[in-house]
Formats: structure tokens, sequence, C-alpha cells
């Protein structure tokens, strides 16, 4: 689904981990051309709506890497709000 | 005692700005949630501010909002989602205190006495907090009123259609509530406006100073009830619901079902397909309830002006089947109008009243068949048996076969309650 001008609502798979105590960890991100990104760090998880690509959930704030980004828990599918480059925007 | 502390919170065009959380590129348009022109639904049910703007009203049909807004972005309505939102604001709500009450699917009041000091003490730095955790957890404004009764509260919210909020204090609603319109206030509908205005009475402040002979003499005891309200004179509480189950916790009084036809009803069997539709619905409802009924009510929607009646007649005993249920109405709508093509019906609803439990007793009628009665009763039950197992339509009735749209619908299923009841 398009969100608003330069942003994208695309779904994709996560794989997580279930804590005992019944917290959610995301671990990986697995991307539609079949790279997986690693998640480094959880800086924190609030509820949240996305302002981008609308929708709200669990919103986990992620490192991959150097980059800090948003990813979050629609359930039961997981999102992130993905960059449009500028000569896809119709 | 300590002053009551009581909030009720709005949301703002709640269907249309649901619809344009979910797909942000209705944002800052002109946007209308509509029922379906195929179904002849086509009306307006909720619109945003934009369309607002443009003069759009509820309840218009579509090519009459288009025709005032051009660029008007009509969507289906999403009633999953807007139950969603409705629970998930409520949770927020939930946190503050433990009195939420809901009424219907986008406003609640919240009664905040008690634990107010676990928040600070300060009922607009609450309400502030509450206002924007909706904003950034759901995407979505309200409006809240804060005072210390229901009325007045829920007077704030409706005054600030942005997502502000609007404190009515016993210092100031002399100078906030009283220039404000009458009808803007809860249980002053157009009818009781337009007798106030034909009195003289415009405002609130008007209204509050009313004399007993006008109001007793044209309203009779609610016209007390009124003057009260526009004193700030309201003891209600806000109701304890159960969370888990907030928006079916009411006592219910009536049990009903209406439908706009696909297509104007023009002869007996018509109308008859869609009465029986809508009694089983009804009938199914109660039984499910365990509840049966003594009055049973029709209202007839008319397809040449829109023009409208209803009529209602009551039993000696009470009744759940789905039979008896449709031929009284039935009875109802053949005796006050010829079922032909010159007074053809657009909608019909049946609706069931007077309701009594299915476990008290029943005083059996002297020349009656009662053990004929318990036969129909458990018939009934068993088709009600059959359909929560293998879905609503998988027993059909003949006459609902006469027409292939009408035996299409499955009214029951696409019921949704709203709540909606001040007075209780």
């Amino acid at each position: 689904m398009k969100g608003a001008d330069g942003w994208r609502k695309r779904y994709v798979s996560v794989t997580a981990r279930m804590d005992e105590d019944g917290r959610v960890r995301p671990l990986s991100i697995q991307w539609y051309d079949g790279k997986t990104y690693a998640i480094d760090d959880v800086r924190s998880v609030r509820r949240s709506s996305s302002r981008k690509v609308g929708g709200d959930g669990i919103c986990y704030t992620i490192r991959i890497g150097e980059r800090i980004t948003q990813l979050y828990y629609e359930d039961p599918r997981w999102f992130v709000e993905e960059i449009v480059p500028d000569e896809l925007v119709s | 005692m300590r002053e009551r502390v009581i909030m009720h919170i709005d949301m703002n065009a709640f269907y249309a700005s649901v619809a344009q959380h979910l797909d942000p590129r209705l944002r800052g348009r002109a946007v209308a949630v509509a029922g379906d022109p195929e179904r002849r639904n086509g009306i307006i049910l909720a619109k945003s501010r934009e369309a607002k703007a443009c003069g759009v009203k509820t309840a218009e049909a579509i090519w009459q909002a288009r025709q005032k807004c051009p660029g008007l972005v009509v969507v289906p309505p999403d009633y999953a989602a807007y139950k969603r939102y409705s629970r998930l604001a409520r949770m927020i709500y939930y946190e503050y205190t433990d009195l939420v009450e809901p009424f219907g699917l986008d406003e609640s009041w919240i009664d905040l006495t008690g634990s107010l000091q676990l928040f600070g003490g300060d009922a607009m730095l609450v309400a502030n907090e509450i206002s924007g955790r909706v904003k950034d957890e759901l995407g979505l404004t309200v409006s809240v009123g804060v005072s210390w009764n229901k009325v007045f509260a829920k007077l704030g919210s409706d005054t600030d259609p942005g997502d502000g909020i609007v404190s009515i204090t016993r210092e100031n609603y002399r100078d906030v509530a009283w220039p404000m319109a009458a009808s803007e206030m809860i249980y002053v509908g157009p009818a009781t406006a337009r007798k106030l205005r034909a009195a003289g009475y415009e405002t609130i402040g008007d209204l509050a100073h009313a004399g007993d002979y006008f109001l007793g003499r044209r309203f009779g005891k609610i016209g007390f009830m009124l003057r009260d309200f526009a004193n700030g004179i309201d003891g209600s509480p806000v109701r304890q619901m159960d969370p888990a189950k907030a928006d079916v916790d009411y006592v219910v009084k009536g049990i009903g079902n209406g439908l706009t036809a696909p297509r104007d009803l023009v002869c007996e069997s018509d109308v008859k397909a869609l009465v029986w539709l809508l009694s089983e619905s009804v009938s199914q409802r109660m039984r499910e309830s365990r509840l049966r009924c003594r009055t049973v009510s029709v209202g007839v929607r008319r397809a040449g002006d829109l023009s409208g009646y209803s009529r209602q007649t009551t039993l000696r005993i009470p009744t759940c089947l789905t039979s008896d249920v449709a031929k009284l109405a039935m009875g109802l709508i053949e005796a006050n109008q010829p079922l032909d093509e010159e007074h053809a019906i657009r909608a019909i609803h049946v609706r069931a009243t007077n309701l009594s439990s299915m476990d008290d007793p029943l005083q059996c009628d002297i020349f009656g068949d009662a053990e004929e009665a318990l036969r129909a009763e458990r018939l009934d039950l068993a088709i009600d048996e059959l359909r929560s197992r293998f879905g609503n339509r998988c027993v059909h009735r003949a006459v609902e076969l006469t027409d292939e749209v009408m035996g299409g619908l499955d009214i029951k299923r696409d019921n949704t309650v709203h709540p909606i009841g001040f007075l209780r």
C-alpha cells in the first residue's frame, strides 16, 4: 500500500523470539528481495501509530547496523515504513 | 463532598478519521464514509473535517454531497476497524480510571474523581495527556470536555470540533455554557428546540431560567430535568462497565432490525419476504438472550415520498416465536396500506419490546393450546441450534426464496448494536 509521498507500507517477514514472560523481541527482518537484516538492538517499545504510512500497533525502535528505524507489529503482521525512491513516486 | 471530575471524550469525525488514518493518502482531503449505492444504502454516514467545510452533511445522498464537493472521496464503512479503535481508545481511558461509560462507538464518559490525585491532581493536564496519547498511539484526534457533571462534560467536548479541551466549571459555566444554543445540550433534539424557540427560549441560559408553569405544561417532568441540566444539576453517575465487553453490558429494552430493501417492495410476497427475514433475525436474537416480547412494532418507509409511519400491537401472552412476530408485523402493515405498486415500500423495521425473561412463568390461555406453543418454541430453538452450528443461512423459510437478492441477505450476522441512551 502506498503511503504519504515518499513512503510505502511494506509488510515484512520477521523472526522473533518470545520470552517466557510473553515479551516479544524481533531478531531479524527478511526483506522482499531475499536479504536478511539482523536487528542489533531494540531501543524502545511502545504503542504508536505511523503518520507516514498509516496503521498502528506496537512500535519497536530498532537499530540495524548504524541505522535506527521503526518496526511495527500490527497484530498479526509486521510492517516497516519503506522509503520510495523519487523516480518511483508517480 | 469532593467535587466530581468527569470528562467526556469524543473522537472527532470518527469513521472518516479512521479511514484517513489507515490510508494516509486520504489525509487532508474531503473524505466521506458512505453506504453502498448499489444496495440503496448510499447515504453519507460520516465526513472528514475537510468535507464538512464544503457543507457535506451526514445522512444526505452521495450525489447531493458530490454536488457540493466535487472532489469528495467516498469510502465504504469498515465496522471491524471502528470497533477495534473504539476498544483501543477505551483501553487508554481504563489506565486512568475504572469508570468508563461508552456512549456509542466514538464517545465515552470517564469519572476521575477518585483517581485524579494519582495523576497529579490537575484535570486539564490529564485531559491533555489522554488526548496526546490517543493521537500518538492510534493516530486519531479527540476533543475533551471536563466538568463536574456528565451533561456539561459532553457540552464541553461538543464545543470544540478540533482536538481541543474545554473545561466547564462552577465558576465559568454561566459564561461558557449559557450563551450556547439550547439545541447543543443533550436531550434537546430538533422537536424540543423548536418548542423552546417558539416560546422565546434560544440559549441554554434561557432554559436555565425557564418557569415551572411553562416547562410543566409544555414538556412535563422532562422539562424540569432539562432545566436542571442547563443549571449543571445532574447527579447521574458514570456507569462502570465490564471492560471485556464494554459495548454490550446494557440492559436490553428492545430488539429490532430494519433494512432498506435492495429494490422497492411492490407486492405482498416482496413485503412478506422482508418482514419474515427481519422477524427471523429479531426473534432469533430474542431467543439467544432468553427473552420473550409482548409488543411488536413495525416501521415503514414509503418509496414515493420517503415518508413513513410506525404501528405497534401488544399481545396478551409473551412470545419469542418467529412466526408470531412475523405474522403480527405483517398484519400491522396490511392493516395500514394496500400492498401494490402505488404504495411501494422502501424500508421496513421490525422491533420487539416489552421484554420479559424466557424463564418467567407463562400465564396460559384457557382456550389456547399451550403444548402446541411449547412445541413451536422447541422447533425454533432447534433451528437456532442448527444455525449456530452451520451458519444463519443453512435453514431457510420458503417465503424468503421468492427473491434472490433478498434471500441472500444475512440480517442477523450483519447486525451491529449501537447502544445510545442517556437516561436509563
